[in-house]
Parts: structure tokens; C-alpha cells; sequence
């Protein structure tokens, strides 16, 4: 059986710490013929190796903004929830994960993590440093939710939903360079990246939260392309 | 890190969703041990169960939130004790699977008193209005060391605790009321409340009501997770 890692959020309490992941990622993956398990967020000492033992294919969820020294700039005054420990394990986990060639998905921050993982950078705050015109995000909503056109230009975007599709929005940073090895296949109407995908098409990233929508079609189609993608190592 | 440990979850919602979550401290006691901890995911399917479970050397059933009183027979003392009956089940479930595999089975606090009732225990619903003490269990500061327990010395866990009495932190309002017959006590807080048990027979089986994976500066406790591991490591 296939077995695919999540990875989680910290969630701060009073007096403790918790990993925490979505439920809906968990479905998503059992719906489609594959076992999943959530894996911790590491410390710096910890090697992340022993989890490319464990699993065959690696998601990176959403949640915190990315810290900007990590593609080089300084923060910007819009970006907040910055979590020192998740980034370095994630980035730690990312590269070491390609090297030995194991399939990824990035939803929302996870996609950006990968970019910046991968050398690209990303907008510390889309309003601010693009002036989109498509809302990204809602800000009367408590929840931020909005929903908008992606084009899908090419790769497994474009194989799967062809030209247009609808997809939520709830963020405010955003790709800028792509990663060398990665193309950019969707955009928002307003030239916005909306998906990468990496050359050998072993790498996803979507800006928009699949997971969200898990009983919509081209949720269940994502998913059951990127397991299709990971191989099963016999376990 | 060739010894993998699963460990179960809490659920919460988010207005957007259900979520799965773990304190840390349990994945870094286990890190520091040498063990790549593996969350366990309430699954749908629980033909999964056993597929998890084929993932992992040992199992650490981690603390939380209230056991239902149904699962031993009793009504809610007061409605507004909240329970997860998803999570019991899911629990419930695992812990079967690992026992009937004699996979070592490891439960803290939430754990131990599941794995009590899984045996046919039962669990006092709330401690200050149940059974008189003057012991603290539900300590406001979770660092501190609350109060003794004394070790049997014919347990396993004195042979890894080598003290006859430990201070512990304690963090909890239920406890064992009756024991199961398939375990067997290995230490008691002053007041008479069950701290510790091993399992008589099958695959290695321990509970402790205290938390050791948030006092791992303590070597006692250290170590005691470190056992835990050990003999997972030994018996995959």
C-alpha cells in the first residue's frame, strides 16, 4: 500500500504546543487507495531522513507565512505567524525528499515553501507588492474565503481540468520567480501563479486549498493523480 | 532511528474543518529516545487499522480528552463532561489490534485509563467529587512536580525508575477506579489512586497516569521512554 506523510501547522496554547493537521487531507488520501500518516514537525537536530524510509509521497499543508531571510529579504510588515522551527524542517524535509526523488504536493504555503526550497522567492504580501486585481482573499469573510478563475496553461493542470476552472482563495502571499526546474501551468486572470509544477512532474504545488473542497471533482482528480504518481514500496 | 513508534491523536474542528492534533512533547521524548514517531490518523476505514499498525514497532496511546462513561457501563456524571466518541472507538480499535499482535502498547494519562477499560476496568468520572484526598491531581502548573507516587518493587517500572518513591507531575481529573483484572498496579499516588500498571500476559503493556514525556529533563523519565522504545526495538 501507498503510504503518504502529512505534514502539520503548530497550534499554541496557554501552556502547550500541538501538530496539527486537516482532517480532510487525511479523507482524501484513504478515498483514493492509499494509507495516511501525519508526521511531526522535527527540531533542527533531528534527521529527517528516517521519514523517506516511512512514506511515498510527502504533502506540505498551509498555515504560516514563510520567514523572508529564507529567499533573502527582510520581513515585511504584513507577514506574521513566521515559525522558525517549521520552516527549517520543512525546508530540510523538501530537499532532502527530492533528492531521493519521492512525489510532493504543496497546498497554499506548502507550494510557496517549495518555490523558496526549490531557490525561487515569493510576494511577502500580494496587495502590497502587486496590486492584483483579483481579490485573493476575502476580508469581510472571518474566514477570508473567496472563490476565482485560474487558466490552466500546461502540465498535469491543463491534462486534468483543461483550460478554466474555479478554485477557493484565502492568502495573501503568493509565487514571484518560480524555482529553477519548476513552471509556473495555472494563473489567476491577473497573472497571479496559481500552480507550479516541477519538470519531471513529480512536484505539485497549488495555491488554492484542494482540501477544502474534498467532495468536489477536481479535488478527488489532484488527488488521485499525485498517488498515482508515488510509488509503493511494498509496505 | 530504525524503531518507529505510532501515536495516537486528538480531534478538534475549525470552523472550516476537523483536525487532527499532537502535543510535541510526545514526538520530541520520542526523537530524543531514538524512535521516529508516526501519528495515527483517525481513518474511515477501520480496515486500515491493521495497516497503520504495519507501519509501526510499538504503540503509544497519548493523553487527552475524557473516556465515555458508557464504554464502562456508567452515565455522565455531569453533562457537561465532554468526551469524543470517535476518538474512543478509533482508540479502542487500535489498542485491540497492537494487543492481539503483541505489539507493545504504551498509554499516558488518556492512555492509561483507556487501556483500562478496554480490559473491563472502570474510571472514577471526576476525582474532587468522587473520591476524598486532599492530593492535588489536576495540577495548575504543568512543569511542577505534584505529588509522590510509590513503585512496587516487584514491577517492571522499578526496574527502570530503581526508586521506591518518584515525584510526578500530574494533569488529570479521572483516574482507575477498579482495575482490570488483566493488569496489574505498579505504583500509588499517598491517597490510594492508581499511578502506574503493567499487563499480567501477552505483548509488553504499561500505563502511567503521570506525563514522563513532558519531564524528559528528569533522566527517570527520560529513561522510561526510553525503555518503552527499547523493547520495541527489541521485539519488531
Amino acid at each position: 500500500m501507498k503510504v503518504i506523510g502529512v505534514l502539520c501547522w503548530p497550534f499554541r496554547e496557554e501552556r502547550s504546543v500541538y501538530d496539527q493537521t486537516n482532517a480532510f487531507f487525511i479523507e482524501l488520501i484513504e478515498r483514493y487507495g492509499a494509507l495516511p500518516l501525519i508526521i511531526a514537525t522535527f527540531d533542527a537536530k533531528d534527521p529527517v531522513e528516517p521519514i523517506l524510509e516511512a512514506v511515498d509521497g510527502i504533502i506540505f499543508v498551509g498555515g504560516n507565512d514563510v520567514a523572508g531571510f529564507r529567499f533573502g529579504e527582510d520581513p515585511h510588515p504584513k507577514s506574521s505567524y513566521i515559525d522558525w522551527r517549521r520552516d527549517d524542517f520543512e525546508m530540510r524535509l523538501y530537499k532532502a525528499a527530492r533528492k531521493r526523488g519521492l512525489p510532493m504536493m504543496g497546498v497554499c504555503r506548502g507550494m510557496q515553501l517549495i518555490n523558496i526550497a526549490g531557490g525561487g522567492d515569493i510576494y511577502q504580501d500580494i496587495p502590497e507588492d502587486r496590486d492584483p486585481y483579483v481579490r485573493h482573499r476575502s476580508f469581510e469573510d472571518p474566514l477570508h474565503v473567496n472563490f476565482h478563475r485560474i487558466f490552466n496553461r500546461s502540465g498535469a493542470m491543463r491534462e486534468l481540468f483543461g483550460e478554466q476552472m474555479i478554485v477557493n482563495s484565502f492568502h495573501h502571499q503568493g509565487v514571484r520567480r518560480v524555482a529553477e526546474g519548476f513552471k509556473a501551468t495555472s494563473f489567476s486572470a491577473d497573472g497571479q501563479v496559481e500552480a507550479i509544477e516541477s519538470l519531471d512532474g513529480d512536484v505539485i504545488g497549488l495555491q488554492f486549498h484542494p482540501e477544502y473542497e474534498c467532495d468536489q471533482p477536481e479535488s478527488g482528480k489532484l488527488f488521485e493523480h499525485f498517488i498515482s504518481r508515488c510509488k509503493d514500496r511494498g509496505r | 532511528m530504525n524503531v518507529r513508534i505510532g501515536v495516537s491523536c486528538g480531534t478538534s474542528s475549525s470552523p472550516r474543518a476537523e483536525l487532527f492534533h499532537l502535543d510535541i512533547r510526545y514526538s520530541k521524548s520520542l526523537l530524543a529516545s531514538g524512535a521516529l514517531p508516526l501519528i495515527l490518523p483517525i481513518v474511515h476505514n477501520h480496515a486500515l487499522v491493521d495497516r497503520l499498525l504495519d507501519q509501526v514497532d510499538g504503540l503509544l496511546l497519548s493523553g487527552g480528552v475524557d473516556i465515555s462513561p458508557h464504554l464502562y457501563g456508567e452515565h455522565l456524571l455531569k453533562p457537561s463532561y465532554q468526551y469524543d466518541k470517535k476518538r474512543d472507538q478509533f482508540d479502542l480499535l487500535l489498542y485491540r489490534a497492537a494487543r492481539k499482535r503483541k505489539m507493545p502498547v504504551f498509554g499516558i494519562c488518556r492512555g492509561f485509563q483507556l487501556i483500562n477499560v478496554a480490559e473491563g476496568g472502570t474510571l472514577y468520572q471526576d476525582i474532587p467529587t468522587q473520591v476524598k484526598t486532599s492530593i492535588h491531581h489536576q495540577s495548575t502548573s504543568e512543569q511542577d512536580m505534584e505529588h509522590l507516587i510509590q513503585v512496587n518493587r516487584s514491577s517492571e517500572l522499578f526496574q527502570i525508575l530503581k526508586k521506591d518513591e518518584v515525584m510526578v507531575n500530574s494533569i488529570h481529573h479521572q483516574a482507575i477506579k477498579e482495575l482490570a483484572r488483566t493488569l496489574r498496579a505498579s505504583a500509588v499516588a499517598p491517597d490510594g489512586i492508581i499511578e502506574a500498571f503493567e499487563g499480567k500476559e501477552g505483548g509488553w503493556l504499561m500505563g502511567v497516569q503521570f506525563h514522563p514525556e513532558r519531564l524528559t529533563e528528569q533522566e527517570e523519565f527520560r529513561e522510561l521512554i526510553e525503555y518503552f522504545v527499547d523493547v520495541a526495538r527489541r521485539e519488531k
